[in-house]
């Protein structure tokens, strides 16, 4: 009976917590898995994980970090051998770079697709870390806890990444401009 | 710090990965060089653009209906489990409880005590009739002792002020019993005698007089009282009070 309150009680903690990163996990899925069903299927499975490891979480701690530990670590599992990456996106299909100071509307959207077709198209481990760092805000830490790399793994792949991206976007925004300046353009 | 320095603590500095000193140190660098400020204003810039690129991919309502019904039903299982293998052991449990409070009953010859009480009542309620009416100690006896297989010997109590009025054979814990009626000072008091191997009772009150023990219980209001010798068990149940029928049984043994 006491065993049972006390269940009952984590249970409804348990939900409560969830709920309340629901978004961010299917953030961080959806940019691992690059399709909404796939992250759907991650956040569930990794949350049925959770659920049944509950009681080895300990209250006080990032339970959002935690419950993104073991969404990673199902992905790699499961979603990653499987192989269900998209194609990769030809980077000649990317159009060219606009300065992100002068965009605005309709250009600023269009730069936003670029941007999201060459983050795509980084390795799987830079993409999440990305991720992980400029749109969920965790510190490095808290990425290294949840990637299982060291620190300076983390540091290493963020600095890859932001100059793989700087060098992709002004890459294209050259071919652009020469693409630009050759007549019947 | 130079901006070689500055360059390699760049990114952890924007991403505000560095205390104390050194955010200082760099603080005072770049206020002083245009070079490195403006590297730093355009990184924060590139950040602030790849931020605004992403917009965060919400959880459909559905969804979150959906995985809350999940959870539950695995919830729901995890109980499930528990309670197979709580059931089991709560019978078995109950079981081994049944078996312990059996077997004690069976041991306890409580029922000495009950049997006395209900046939105490009936007395009372004039159910029973006595085959034997004297006020003779000896005689009642004498007469009983016919009838039953042990030493039967009820006392005169006439000098304590507890007259004899009469006997009969009755049964107690389902042997025969001899059954002797006293009244003291109003009170009906019936005294029980058969043969008996039970010594103590262990769900009564223990009391000690003269190096022998006395087992006392009430039941519906009437006190029975306990005790063996040699063999003979004997029983005394009136509604008087503990200390009356200790008195009179003192002056039995």
């Amino acid at each position: 009976m006491f065993l049972g309150l006390i269940n009952k009680s984590n249970n409804k903690e348990f939900e409560e917590l969830l709920m309340q990163y629901t978004d961010s996990l299917f953030n961080f899925a959806y940019r691992m898995t690059q399709n909404s069903q796939d992250a759907e299927d991650l956040v569930q499975e990794s949350s049925i994980r959770a659920f049944k490891y509950f009681h080895k979480f300990k209250t006080g701690t990032n339970f959002k970090s935690w419950i993104m530990t073991i969404l990673r670590n199902t992905f790699i599992n499961k979603y990653r051998k499987a192989s269900k990456e998209p194609p990769k996106v030809a980077l000649e299909k990317v159009e060219g770079f606009v300065p992100a100071t002068n965009v605005s509307g309709a250009e600023e959207e269009v730069f936003g697709e670029k941007m999201q077709y060459i983050v795509k198209d980084l390795p799987e481990e830079l993409r999440t870390t990305l991720s992980l760092f400029y749109l969920d805000g965790f510190a490095y830490k808290d990425i290294s806890n949840i990637m299982n790399v060291p620190i300076g793994t983390v540091m290493s792949r963020l600095y890859t990444a932001r100059q793989t991206l700087k060098k992709k976007l002004i890459k294209y925004d050259k071919k652009e401009n020469i693409k630009n300046e050759l007549p019947g353009n | 710090m130079n901006c070689q320095e500055i360059r390699e603590h760049l990114y952890p500095y924007i991403d505000g990965e560095l205390k104390g000193s050194t955010v200082e140190q760099i603080k005072e660098h770049i206020a002083n060089c245009p070079l490195c400020s403006m590297e730093i204003r355009n990184e924060k810039d590139f950040d602030k653009i790849f931020r605004s690129c992403f917009p965060m991919e919400l959880a459909s309502y559905d969804f979150k209906e959906k995985l809350l019904e999940k959870v539950r039903n695995e919830s729901e299982k995890s109980n499930i489990f528990s309670f197979k293998f709580a059931k089991p052991i709560a019978a078995a449990i109950l079981i081994v409880l049944a078996v312990v409070y059996m077997y004690g009953s069976l041991k306890d010859p409580a029922v000495l005590l009950s049997d006395a009480t209900k046939t105490h009542i009936s007395m009372m309620q004039e159910k029973v009739a006595f085959d034997i009416s004297s006020s003779d100690a000896k005689e009642v006896s004498s007469k009983l002792q016919q009838k039953l297989d042990f030493n039967v010997s009820f006392p005169d109590l006439s000098k304590e002020g507890a007259n004899l009025k009469g006997a009969c054979v009755c049964s107690i814990n389902k042997k025969n019993a001899a059954h002797a009626i006293y009244v003291y000072q109003g009170h009906k008091i019936s005294v029980f005698m058969f043969s008996s191997k039970e010594k103590k009772i262990r769900s009564a009150k223990k009391v000690t007089l003269n190096n022998r023990d006395y087992y006392i219980k009430n039941e519906k209001g009437y006190n029975s009282i306990f005790w063996s010798n040699n063999g003979i068990g004997c029983v005394i149940t009136s509604n008087l009070n503990e200390t009356d029928l200790l008195y009179l049984i003192k002056q039995i043994s």
